[in-house]
């Protein structure tokens, strides 16, 4: 790279840090990766100050929303200091993690399986008894017995319980019917 | 109090009677009309049923006019009709009751007081409005036992065959009906042998209140203000609330909530002819915070249906993001994950097809090269994954890099993600906030070198084999 | 007795009204007489629809403050339908608020207001099955399926009736 346009450059750098600090009042930290394999950028650090920043309900659910798995006082210890989202978020970007605050140490992962496991069995339950003979307490015996739909006034009080077996077990005749037809031809 | 059904007076002798019925229910409670009020699209609700759905939505439930709770009118001549007819009701259905297949009910003198005969057991099969006579234990219809059966009994005599003919038929015939409707006719019974209305202790004079009691008409009470909570202070909110000499406690939604249904009941309760006392509003205001969930102690995420985090859509303002979050975070790593591996696999198949050559060729590279081509590849990775959670935070903090694709990138692209993803990211951002298309075109043609220093490795190699 | 709220008055007179006359194919009622806010609802498939002689079931879940607010319908088993998620969640526009994706449905009149009832949702639904809606699509693939291999979608939604009626 020749010179003019790393002079270009860095001016264009320094006019960018000037605006910056004219207009944020507080100092953001630039982040570290000014130094890229070009040993002739010059790289610029400013010291990170430790004071606690106002954090946000929002900041942090932005944070959360890049990267579900950390913690909440992960992503406010981390938003104290820098304080800026994205600051934060290349801060995991770098590390995969954000620093834990202190007092407090790494979460088991295997929580996050667990909940995975539970969602899959929540699925298979879900589709699991799809059977309507089973929920509703239809046997096989009732289904051979002739009477069983005239029976049931006696044991049921409640009439819509007992159109709904009706509507079961016709139509299950019906589709029966239908199926031997079709088989027969 | 029981509740009535428009289908009620499809057994009698005037069955369209039940459209008389039904025009005169709101359709938001299914109820008789009480307060009606008209909207400015001129349809009839309860002054209640409205106002509470006016507090969600501002439109007419009916035809989807746009409606405002300030233009709801009163329709006095409605209420009185209204109230009237619920009046007139059991009389109504009793004598024009159909008693049996056709046969003509016997005339009976209207009566001036109501059939007071109550049935005690619930499980008789007598039939809903057959009564049992006090003296031979007979069931009969009240009306029959009032006029003749008990001159009769308390003389000791027999009823003239006829009668007692007709008294059995209707009873079987009764009965029978009622063996048919099976158990759903429990909810009918409810109402039908249900204590009849008690004598009203003032008779109401619907047409003398209407026509000349016009004074009474309109109520001098000021309505209560609609608030708007944003604007005010816990304190205030709090200072309205003792004003109205209403509690105090609670959460401020729970503040604002309370203040919401007294403001409905109590505007509400002045669209009526006769207005309820404000002590019997408190009283339903108790009673309604008593049930309602907003002031049960809440479970994170629930919602009226209960804890279901889908029953709210993304773009609702109370939406849970935070179970939403927590609910999904393994899929979102899962999806990351996936991203990345698709990824590294594009990138591979990419390599074949312009180079020619197998991918042992790129691990030969320089370490140098090797970090570069690293960083273009997982940059893009990384953007992708990136691009999966959240699209509009990809636009606020990375580029939309336009990095060559063509470039050989090791197969090792998942190595050390975030080591290369900060170099790579780093140029690419921060030449980004200087906003300047120079920079953009510094790193390509960055970029360019490597492709053509790498071409040139490819071509010594092959000199060399 | 506890004295009902506007939603359990509303919902016990909805349901003696469906009692009385129910519509051809829908047989619906609360799951138990204590909680009336949990329905139980048997559809039979329409004929000439590849729901033909099959029995699904719904569960519809009301609200606290209905009718202001729609009730949730949900096939469960979940049925294969474009217009039914994966997890049995109907979507149709007669259960939506209001206010919520206005572009897409053209008629305000479809939508959830305080006269709905109980009956209009169900006979909708019992619409819904006989003809699919591809432009509000919920099921992708059942969409797909249902758009370019209508044979292997009316044999996956037969197996499923079949299923249900326990002769699979």
């Amino acid at each position: 790279m020749d010179n003019s346009t790393l002079v270009f450059v860095l001016s264009l750098g320094a006019a960018f840090l000037i605006l910056r600090w004219l207009i944020m009042p507080i100092p953001q930290s630039v982040p570290e990766e000014f130094n890229v394999p070009d040993p002739t950028r010059r790289t610029e650090r400013r010291a990170r100050p430790a004071t606690n920043r106002a954090v946000t309900e929002s900041m942090i659910e932005v944070v959360q929303a890049m990267a579900p798995q950390l913690t909440v006082s992960q992503i406010r210890f981390s938003l104290q200091n820098t304080g800026s989202v994205e600051a934060t978020i290349n801060e995991f970007m770098d590390n995969g993690n954000l620093p834990y605050p202190p007092g407090e140490s790494a979460a088991p992962v295997s929580s996050g399986s667990a909940a995975l496991d539970s969602s899959a069995h929540r699925k298979k339950s879900l589709v699991g008894n799809g059977n309507l003979l089973d929920r509703y307490g239809i046997t096989a015996a009732d289904l051979q017995d002739p009477g069983y739909l005239a029976g049931l006034g006696r044991d049921l009080g409640d009439v819509t319980q007992r159109k709904k077996i009706g509507v079961i077990v016709n139509a299950r005749k019906r589709m029966e019917k239908t199926l031997t037809q079709t088989e027969g031809i | 109090m029981a509740s009535s059904d428009p289908s009620e007076w499809l057994q009698t002798r005037l069955p369209k009677l039940s459209q008389l019925d039904s025009l005169q229910r709101c359709l938001i409670c299914k109820d008789f009309l009480k307060a009606p009020v008209i909207t400015s699209c001129n349809h009839t609700f309860c002054s209640l049923c409205i106002r509470q759905h006016l507090q969600s939505v501002s439109n007419c439930p009916l035809c989807k006019a746009e409606q405002f709770e300030s233009n709801l009118k009163r329709v006095i001549i409605l209420e009185e009709l209204v109230s009237c007819f619920r009046e007139l009701r059991p009389q109504l259905l009793s004598l024009l009751a159909l008693q049996d297949s056709g046969e003509a009910v016997m005339e009976p003198p209207p009566p001036k007081d109501i059939e007071v005969v109550e049935i005690s057991d619930d499980d008789t099969s007598k039939g809903p409005d057959l009564v049992q006579c006090p003296v031979c234990s007979k069931s009969m219809s009240a009306k029959h036992l009032q006029q003749s059966h008990l001159d009769y009994c308390l003389r000791g005599e027999v009823e003239p065959p006829a009668a007692s003919a007709l008294l059995k038929l209707t009873r079987s015939a009764k009965s029978s009906a009622e063996r048919k409707r099976g158990g759903i006719s429990l909810f009918f019974l409810a109402q039908k042998r249900a204590r009849p209305s008690p004598p009203p202790k003032e008779e109401i004079n619907h047409e003398a209140f209407y026509f000349n009691e016009v004074h009474k008409h309109h109520h001098e009470v000021k309505r209560l203000p609609k608030i708007d909570f944003s604007s005010l202070s816990t304190v205030k909110v709090k200072e309205k609330l003792l004003n109205l000499k209403l509690l105090t406690q609670g959460t401020r939604p729970q503040l604002e909530l309370r203040y919401n249904q007294f403001y409905l009941l109590y505007n509400s309760n002045i669209d009526l002819s006769r207005p309820a006392s404000e002590l019997e509003l408190r009283q339903k205001l108790n009673q309604w915070e008593k049930s309602h969930q907003g002031f049960s102690a809440p479970k994170a995420g629930s919602t009226i249906y209960g804890d279901e985090l889908k029953y709210k859509a993304l773009t609702d303002k109370d939406f849970p993001i935070r179970g939403w979050l927590k609910k999904y975070r393994e899929e979102f790593t899962t999806l990351t994950q996936t991203a990345r591996a698709t990824h590294a696999k594009k990138k591979a198949s990419a390599i074949d097809v312009p180079s020619g050559t197998t991918t042992p060729e790129s691990t030969t590279q320089s370490p140098g090269m090797t970090t570069s081509t690293q960083l273009q590849s997982s940059t893009v990775a990384v953007n992708e994954v990136i691009e999966l959670s959240s699209h509009e935070l990809e636009k606020q903090f990375f580029p939309d890099s336009k990095q060559d694709a063509n470039v050989a990138a090791a197969s090792s692209a998942d190595e050390k993600p975030h080591f290369a993803a900060t170099e790579s990211l780093s140029p690419a951002r921060s030449l980004a906030y200087l906003g300047n298309a120079a920079p953009d075109s510094a790193l390509q043609r960055e970029g360019s070198q490597k492709i053509a220093e790498e071409e040139l490795y490819d071509f010594s190699n092959s000199m060399l084999a | 007795m506890k004295p009902r709220s506007t939603a359990q008055k509303r919902l016990l007179k909805e349901y003696q009204q469906l009692a009385r006359d129910l519509p051809p194919g829908i047989v619906a009622g609360p799951i138990s007489d204590d909680n009336l806010f949990e329905w139980d609802c048997l559809l039979e498939g329409p004929e000439d629809t590849p729901y033909e002689n099959g029995v699904f079931r719904a569960v519809l879940k009301f609200p606290t403050d209905y009718p202001l607010s729609p009730p949730l319908l949900t096939f469960d088993p979940p049925l294969l339908h474009p217009n039914i998620y994966e997890d049995g969640t109907v979507c149709i526009s007669i259960l939506h608020p209001p206010g919520e994706d206005p572009n897409q449905y053209e008629r305000p009149e479809e939508r959830w207001s305080p006269i709905q009832s109980v009956e209009k949702i169900l006979l909708s639904v019992v619409s819904m099955l006989a003809e699919p809606n591809p432009e509000s699509g919920a099921n992708i693939d059942a969409c797909k399926l249902w758009r370019d291999d209508r044979d292997a979608f009316c044999r996956q939604v037969r197996v499923q009736a079949l299923k249900a009626l326990g002769l699979l």
